[in-house]
């Protein structure tokens, strides 16, 4: 009953989270024992640019068009996982365990949904996934042909126009 | 980085959130930049403390979505 009470507790709810972080502590220390093979920082710095920096370069320069990416990123994560793999990384070393599940959403959720408040506090235009809900339905199809919709490939695109489109259309439909 | 003889963690988490950001700059938008550095510094010190993979990409997914939904990771 007391165990049951105390439980309410917020200080109850950091006590658990830091007693199952000290419990993964303990775990850790036994599974991700592992040989490291050292660098040196030269070779760390090429491989961070080759990876890492010269895909955002070849987009940047236009070498690689900006519809692109995702691929090149699809290209990037092939190229990691092979250089992870000649390299001996172990799963654990890249973060691949399964040990610590129970503790990682305790910290991740609240960062996480903070920080994805921060990001829609700070839209450019405010309130654009309400007009885009509400004006979806009204102009998906009035406000745009067909072919039109065909020829925008990227959702981005389509989610854009519809925006740009929903205050004229709903004028016009005022004037009518 | 800590074959790299890099241990320092503030280095760890500068240097992960600067090619975390550099990674959206095809976005060409200051304010994606921003924001990448900044959630980039929040996901490595969590990654730091608790290093694992799934939930921090569990977490840039609902973040991502919101950006895109609210606007902000757009070409400019």
């Amino acid at each position: 009953m007391t165990e049951g009470r105390n439980s309410n507790r917020p200080s109850a709810v950091m006590d658990y989270i830091a007693c199952m972080m000290e419990q993964d502590e303990m775990t850790v220390n036994t599974k991700t024992q592992y040989p490291e093979k050292h660098h040196s920082r030269t070779h760390f710095l090429m491989v961070l640019a080759l990876l890492y920096w010269l895909p955002v370069e070849t987009i940047l320069t236009g070498m690689v068009p900006f519809s692109l990416r995702s691929l090149l990123l699809l290209l990037m994560f092939v190229f990691t996982a092979i250089y992870a793999l000649m390299q001996g990384h172990s799963a654990a070393e890249l973060g691949l365990e399964n040990f610590n599940l129970r503790t990682s959403p305790a910290v991740n959720l609240p960062a996480g949904i903070t920080a994805a408040g921060v990001v829609f506090s700070s839209c450019p235009s405010p309130g654009s996934m309400i007009d885009f809900c509400l004006h979806r339905r009204r102009h998906s199809f009035s406000s745009m042909s067909s072919s039109q919709a065909l020829s925008r490939s990227s959702f981005s695109a389509r989610f854009s126009s519809l925006r740009c489109a929903a205050p004229t259309s709903t004028a016009q439909s005022g004037r009518s | 980085m800590r074959r790299s003889n890099i241990h320092s963690p503030i280095w760890q988490v500068v240097i992960s959130a600067m090619s975390f950001a550099f990674l959206h700059a095809v976005y060409l938008d200051p304010l994606t930049g921003l924001l990448s550095f900044a959630a980039g510094i929040m996901w490595s010190i969590i990654y730091q403390r608790i290093p694992n993979l799934a939930e921090v990409s569990l977490s840039h997914a609902i973040i991502g979505i919101m950006a895109i939904m609210s606007g902000v990771a757009r070409k400019i």
